[in-house]
């Protein structure tokens, strides 16, 4: 397609109303999803020292500076002490480490200085035990420990440096250096706790659902926050939806193709696969796959993309014989075009739209399935966000008081849904040849 | 094609007049799930026991709602010392058989009926089922009767038995004397008196035979014969050892002396017919036909009740406020009444080694170590974390009572004065700083927290152990993780769980039931706690005056004078609460919905399901 | 052609070796510790010691290794016996047979509505392409596409059921299940209507519709959307074609374009996908089978699938695996018959 034709086909979109509202509604989805945090900000959990400094930082005079000190110097120690209290040791340990393998030591001694060690609980007392079972992989895992410790002590180190240069500072950059180093602090304070906004919170610990209040704008339901779920589902919505039709497609489309194009016993064997990986009921392939692999949302993605490229291929190996005969592939051929060639520039083209449309009818749909699968344990942690989740919590508390447990995720899926249909439909446009007039 | 419309919908309309006739002789229970089978000597759930109640018969019943009182059924007389139905220092338990009683094809019970429901009972011994757990401890001494035979003979059990199931010819002789060694002596029939002799004397032997316990269930000799199950003779009783459940004649069959006939059942619907038998004993019941159908969803149970097409269905807790205040519609919601049940949280004291639910398993703040809970600063803690008022509020909409120790109200031995564990973050707080030398507290955790899919409370519970322990401290993680049953029960058994809610049912309402299950080391799920509490409970302690937890254990449960008994296991409860042995989260107090025709309702916290009997429509 | 649909009828028991051996591997991967739990009744699981599972396990051959344990279980079913099924509480092959006439009651029943309907307002949508019609058709098939099945079944019940008590759940009222269970009534196929027929009961066939409307009515709403715009949008794609333009040039009428023309070539893509969702009917319907108290083989599979009851899992694979395969088969023909241009090799 040359500048010319894409023109067009950009133009054909903007002229199209439900084109046009399919794409504005999948660009007000991406920007909630972008904006979540800020939309629904997660529950942080609060540092009281770090809270004092933003507080005082808020509003700032330099009477405060001394306060800001102290509070940073309180997070220091509160945060760090023990690491800086271990450090000699464990560089101690280290060192031993290191003569202990250059024979200087004997195992005695190591094991010695180790014990005294756990029984501080600097180290776990694993290591311990693993000394006496596997001299070789124990030393491995202790250097790995005493090298994640020292990584702390670093971190410890580099705070502490940060805050003295902030004692030292003039009073003109004091306010703004030290938001600089608050923001900082609090960044690597939430990563070491492992905090994932992605898990909606329980606000109350009933489960009947609650109406939508001032505090709770969608209102509750399973216990959670309506609102939350809704924003940060549209970041699940696109993550699942996207890359498991993606990647599923894109497998359907290159086995379909493959076996329709060359017929023959190519086609028998590929599309006897399909028949086998058809008959595989899904929930035991995907807690097969969720045994093996664990659980998480990669997991179930990896299931639902391993169990659902079948019907892809089969769609587009179904329009491709029917293609593969047409007059321009059978001109294409004459010429002496290779065969990928053909597959990709004249025949994938004009048999992919049912593809597409069945891909954008899917993307909605897989996060109810995705849904289903952590309900039953096989996917993402309980309370995960996504619109399927939410939906699935109201299953037992369907009644018209309590419409808006259905209605308002309802309504963020159908929305969802029809935005891939309607830009599904535009791309057919797009595709069509016919259409390059 | 509007010709079609319109006829299709004059075939709506016509199809929509049917409705069905409410039916005064007619009761429909619609609760969730099929029965397990209809072998009393192998059912141990809820279920398939609702159905064997109506149908059976045992020697004797409770009184009314009382868990504490007996009366005479299939026998005429309760026996305690006083009457002298107890002998041998209560060794030995005699029953004078009821005359005139009926069986559901119009046999005559007799007490060879009964001598022969025991043994088969004892002989059957399916390791999954009620009897090994129940009788055969009581009868033999020990779990598993092959495990007594190969005692007797000295051989181990799977030598003698070759691949068919029948003995191998040098053991035969041998195994025929083992029954009439050991089995047989153990039921006498003497008269119209059947001997029931026991090893030990037991606290609780009348109640585990009581109507209730399915497994005491009285069958029908001539019947079962006839059925190819034992003959009663000693030849050949080790081919009827352990039957897959399938193969048991009474797995779809019944043939006892209760109230009501089986009829039918529909595997397909999970559905069952029972009808009314006109020749029972004490008068015939009320109703004609009773129908249980298990339909598993709640939206569709519901709506059936209110639609008066249900007149019971199955309770839960949590959609109580969706049941209360209908009474207007014709809805009757029961509660208040006490379950023998306690939901409790356990702590694994040795979780294995590679379990991925403690993660990296280590104290480096990425996972815990496998003794974690071994550390009582631990245990304690977590006790205090826990927002018991709030479990009973809110999750449970107030159908729950305090608990202090797993030990059921009013079981003997219950008591008010023992204070019940705080909810108090910061005593936890104090507690976690303590544990590791303060190092808990600054490296801080990661635990699995796990409960079984489909159970909405257990998910809560865990949910809020792990917003607790965050409130507290931000570096405490818990994972929330939901295991089909499969992998739940995988992970137990293997005590790869650290830290998960269950909840144990009483069989019968014994303190033993409770409290050597759970405290002691042997106890089902002491047990699972793993070998450092055995060596726990094994430790001489002042508090018992130098008798270890589980020697004190076995002699409150020995001890038959009630008063001094029911000290002991006030003792036994203080000590374990002090130690956190276990979390006792609530004891549920049962709701129940029904229509407000439904009449004459006696709860009894151990009786599966309904009384049929009992029950009419009005 | 027909060559060509001997030797995919002569390749089903290959292929039905190879799915059998697929999923009992994943049965192995899966372990004798999870296998295990199928076999013991929730009540006493918790209560089990390590010795009693042991037990368990190698009284139903769970620790035999699994080729072992593969031609047992083949040898088996080629003599017709396909085991216990734990979750259906009777043989299996009977578990199946008892419910495989109700799943396939309601996906006949439903095919009617879904299909007809799919493709009347599909073909309609098309050619008024772009109207208020067509925006509103897709919207409202697009609902119920976009929610969790169990939120119209449910929705539906508490409606039709809840307040106006028109379409009970279950299959039959209790005075229609005893009249079906006595000797005056023979069951030919395990399905309600079409045995009310055979045995000229109308009033079991009414009481059995009645049963049904609902659970049909739920599904359809469900797959409207799917087969609606496949055939829409396959519709579109036809009418711009050449030789729609020509008939149209030619002076055929606007109605004959469409239906003698332009539809039957646009079903091609509904053909490939009506294949798939009439198995998924059958399959699928769990939760409309859950519902509506209806027993049927998608919920029991789904239980054995979840319980890991192998036996009903492998028994139920063995039927779905022939339903697909010779429905993909007859797809596969139906392309041929429908274009001439596309050559079965």
């Amino acid at each position: 397609m040359n500048k010319e034709e894409i023109k067009r086909a950009l133009r054909k979109i903007v002229k199209n109303p439900t084109a046009m509202l399919g794409f504005v509604l999948l660009i007000i989805f991406i920007i909630v999803a972008i904006l979540a945090p800020i939309i629904a900000p997660p529950d942080y959990p609060i540092e009281s020292n770090l809270k004092e400094v933003e507080d005082a930082l808020d509003d700032f005079d330099l009477s405060k500076k001394t306060d800001i000190l102290f509070y940073f110097n309180n997070y220091l120690n509160s945060e760090y002490q023990f690491i800086m209290m271990d450090y000699p040791d464990l560089m101690e340990l280290k060192d031993t480490l290191t003569k202990y393998e250059k024979n200087e030591v004997s195992f005695d001694e190591l094991y010695f200085l180790t014990s005294e060690l756990a029984s501080y609980y600097i180290i776990d007392r694993y290591y311990l035990n693993r000394l006496t079972e596997n001299v070789n992989s124990a030393l491995k895992e202790l250097k790995r420990e005493i090298s994640r410790q020292e990584n702390i002590y670093k971190e410890a180190i580099r705070i502490k440096t940060e805050i003295e240069k902030l004692e030292n500072t003039s009073d003109n950059n004091f306010k703004k250096q030290a938001e600089t180093l608050h923001k900082n602090i609090y960044k690597s304070y939430i990563k070491k706790i492992n905090y994932d906004p992605y898990i909606m919170r329980k606000v109350t610990n009933r489960n009947e659902p609650q109406p939508p209040s001032s505090e709770y704008k969608f209102g509750v339901s399973g216990g959670r926050d309506i609102f939350y779920g809704v924003i940060w589902g549209t970041r699940t919505g696109f993550k699942i939806g996207l890359i498991v039709v993606l990647i599923s497609s894109s497998v359907g489309i290159f086995l379909g193709s493959i076996a329709a194009y060359f017929g023959g016993i190519v086609d028998e064997i590929i599309m006897r696969i399909t028949d086998i990986f058809l008959s595989i009921p899904f929930f035991l392939g995907a807690m097969v796959i969720t045994t093996i692999l664990g659980t998480g949302l990669d997991k179930v993605m990896i299931s639902m993309t391993v169990l659902g490229w079948m019907i892809t291929a089969r769609l587009i190996r179904g329009n491709i014989l029917q293609t593969k005969n047409e007059q321009y592939v059978l001109a294409a051929k004459a010429i002496g075009v290779s065969d990928w060639k053909i597959i990709i520039m004249h025949i994938l083209p004009n048999t992919i739209f049912p593809v597409i449309i069945q891909a954008s009818m899917r993307i909605g749909g897989l996060v109810i399935t995705a849904a289903a699968l952590s309900f039953l344990g096989l996917g993402s942690p309980q309370g995960y966000a996504d619109w399927g989740s939410i939906l699935s919590y109201s299953r037992d508390w369907m009644s018209p008081e309590n419409w808006y447990i259905i209605v308002i995720p309802g309504v963020a899926m159908i929305l969802f849904v029809l935005a891939w249909n309607l830009v599904g439909d535009s791309l057919r446009d797009i595709f069509d040849p016919k259409m390059r007039m | 094609m509007k010709k079609f419309f319109v006829l299709l919908f004059a075939i709506l309309l016509t199809v929509s007049m049917f409705s069905q006739v409410p039916n005064p002789d007619r009761f429909f229970y619609a609760t969730f799930g099929d029965a397990d089978t209809l072998d009393p000597h192998e059912a141990y759930d809820t279920s398939s026991n609702e159905i064997l109640y109506n149908l059976y018969d045992n020697l004797i019943r409770y009184d009314g709602e009382r868990i504490d009182a007996f009366l005479p059924m299939l026998s005429t007389a309760v026996p305690t010392e006083d009457n002298g139905y107890i002998r041998n220092d209560g060794r030995t338990y005699v029953f004078p058989i009821r005359q005139g009683v009926k069986f559901h094809n119009g046999a005559t019970l007799t007490p060879q009926d009964v001598e022969y429901t025991f043994k088969r009972a004892i002989i059957h011994s399916s390791p999954s089922g009620p009897i090994s757990y129940m009788l055969i401890p009581k009868f033999l001494g020990v779990q598993d009767i092959t495990d007594k035979a190969a005692e007797y003979v000295g051989v181990s059990w799977a030598d003698m038995i070759d691949a068919d199931g029948d003995a191998k010819p040098e053991y035969r002789e041998r195994l025929i004397n083992f029954y009439n060694d050991v089995i047989d002596p153990l039921v006498i029939v003497e008269g119209n008196e059947v001997h029931l002799n026991i090893q030990d004397p037991s606290a609780s032997f009348l109640f585990i035979l009581a109507h209730g316990g399915s497994w005491a269930s009285i069958l029908n000799k001539d019947w079962m014969i006839k059925e190819g199950n034992w003959d009663g003779k000693a030849d050949g009783w080790w081919k009827y050892y352990y039957p897959q459940k399938e193969e048991s004649p009474l797995f779809e069959k019944a043939m006892g002396t209760g109230p009501f006939k089986l009829v039918d059942w529909n595997k397909a619907q999970q559905r069952f017919e029972l009808e009314r038998f006109d020749d029972y004993w004490r008068g015939p019941a009320k109703l004609k036909t009773v129908i249980r159908q298990g339909i598993d969803e709640w939206a569709t149970r519901r709506t059936m009740l209110e639609r008066g097409e249900a007149d019971i269905i199955m309770e839960i807790a949590m959609y109580m406020d969706q049941m209360e205040g209908r009474e207007n519609e014709g809805i009757k919601v029961l509660k208040g009444l006490g379950d023998l049940t306690s939901i409790v949280l356990n702590m694994t004291w040795e979780v294995k080694a590679d379990s991925r639910y403690i993660f990296s398993g280590r104290l480096d703040g990425q996972g815990v170590p496998p003794d974690f809970f071994t550390d009582k600063n631990v245990r304690l803690a977590f006790q205090h974390l826990i927002n018991y008022e709030a479990i009973i509020n809110d999750v449970l909409n107030g159908n729950g009572m305090r608990m202090a120790t797993t030990l059921a109200k009013p079981l003997l031995g219950y008591s008010e004065e023992i204070a019940y564990p705080e909810f108090n973050l910061k005593i936890a707080e104090n507690y976690f700083r303590r544990a590791y030398r303060g190092r808990l507290w600054d490296t801080g955790f990661k635990i699995g927290v796990l409960y079984n899919i489909g159970n909405d409370i257990r998910r809560t519970v865990a949910e809020m152990v792990r917003d607790n322990l965050a409130r507290i401290n931000p570096r405490f993680q818990a994972e929330v993780i939901g295991l089909q049953w499969a992998a739940y029960l995988d992970a137990r058994n293997n005590k790869e769980m650290p830290v998960y809610a269950l909840g144990w049912a009483a069989d019968y309402p014994d303190p033993t039931n409770f409290i050597n299950v759970y405290y002691s080391s042997e106890g089902y799920y002491g047990v699972a706690y793993g070998d450092s509490y055995k060596v726990f409970s094994n430790q001489p302690q002042p508090f018992f005056g130098g008798a270890s937890l589980d020697a004190y254990i076995n002699l409150a449960a020995k001890e038959l004078d009630q008063d001094k008994r029911a000290e002991m296991y006030e003792r036994i409860q203080q000590f374990v609460v002090g130690e956190a042995i276990a979390i006792p989260l609530y004891q549920p107090t049962s709701v129940r919905f029904m229509r407000d025709w439904v009449q004459n309702f006696i709860f009894n916290p151990i009786r599966p399901g309904y009384d049929f009997w009992e029950l009419y429509k009005e | 052609m027909i060559t060509y649909i001997v030797r995919r009828l002569l390749m089903i028991p290959l292929l039905l070796l190879a799915i059998s051996l697929v999923v009992f591997s994943m049965g192995q991967l899966l372990g004798p510790d999870l296998l295990v739990s199928a076999y013991i009744n929730p009540n006493v699981a918790e209560r089990m010691t390590a010795e009693q599972l042991n037990s368990l396990k190698e009284k139903y051959g769970l620790n035999d290794p699994m080729p072992v344990r593969y031609a047992k279980w083949l040898s088996n079913t080629l003599k017709g016996d396909l085991g216990w099924s734990q979750v259906g509480k009777e043989p299996v092959l009977d578990a199946i047979l008892n419910r495989l006439p109700y799943s396939i009651e309601i996906a006949l029943w439903a095919l009617f509505p879904i299909i007809g309907f799919s493709i009347w307002m599909g073909v309609k949508a098309a050619v008024k392409h772009n109207t208020f019609f067509d925006h509103f058709i897709r919207v409202f098939t697009l609902i119920g596409w976009s929610f969790p099945d169990f939120v119209f079944g449910i929705f539906i019940l508490l409606f039709f059921y809840g307040v106006l008590g028109w379409f009970p759940p279950g299959v039959i009222s209790v005075e229609g299940f005893q009249i079906m269970r006595s000797p005056e009534f023979t069951n030919y196929t395990g399905m309600i209507t079409i045995d009310a027929i055979f045995n000229w009961r109308w009033d079991i066939f009414i009481d059995g519709l009645r049963h049904l409307i609902a659970p049909i009515l739920t599904i359809s709403y469900l797959w409207w959307a799917y087969l609606l715009r496949i055939t829409r949008a396959s519709m579109l794609e036809v009418m711009r074609k050449d030789y729609v333009r020509t008939a149209r040039a030619k002076g055929v009428s606007e109605k004959n374009v469409v239906h003698k023309h332009a539809k039957r070539n646009a079903l091609i893509p509904v053909v490939t996908v009506s294949g798939q969702f009439i198995i998924g009917l059958i399959m699928g319907v769990i939760i409309v089978e859950t519902v509506f108290n209806r027993p049927g083989f998608g919920r029991l599979t789904a239980n054995a699938a979840q319980t890991l009851d192998y036996s009903t899992v492998m028994g139920s694979l063995l039927f779905t695996s022939i339903i697909m395969i010779v429905g993909n088969l007859i797809v596969d023909v139906t392309y041929a018959l429908i274009d001439p241009r596309i050559r079965l090799e």
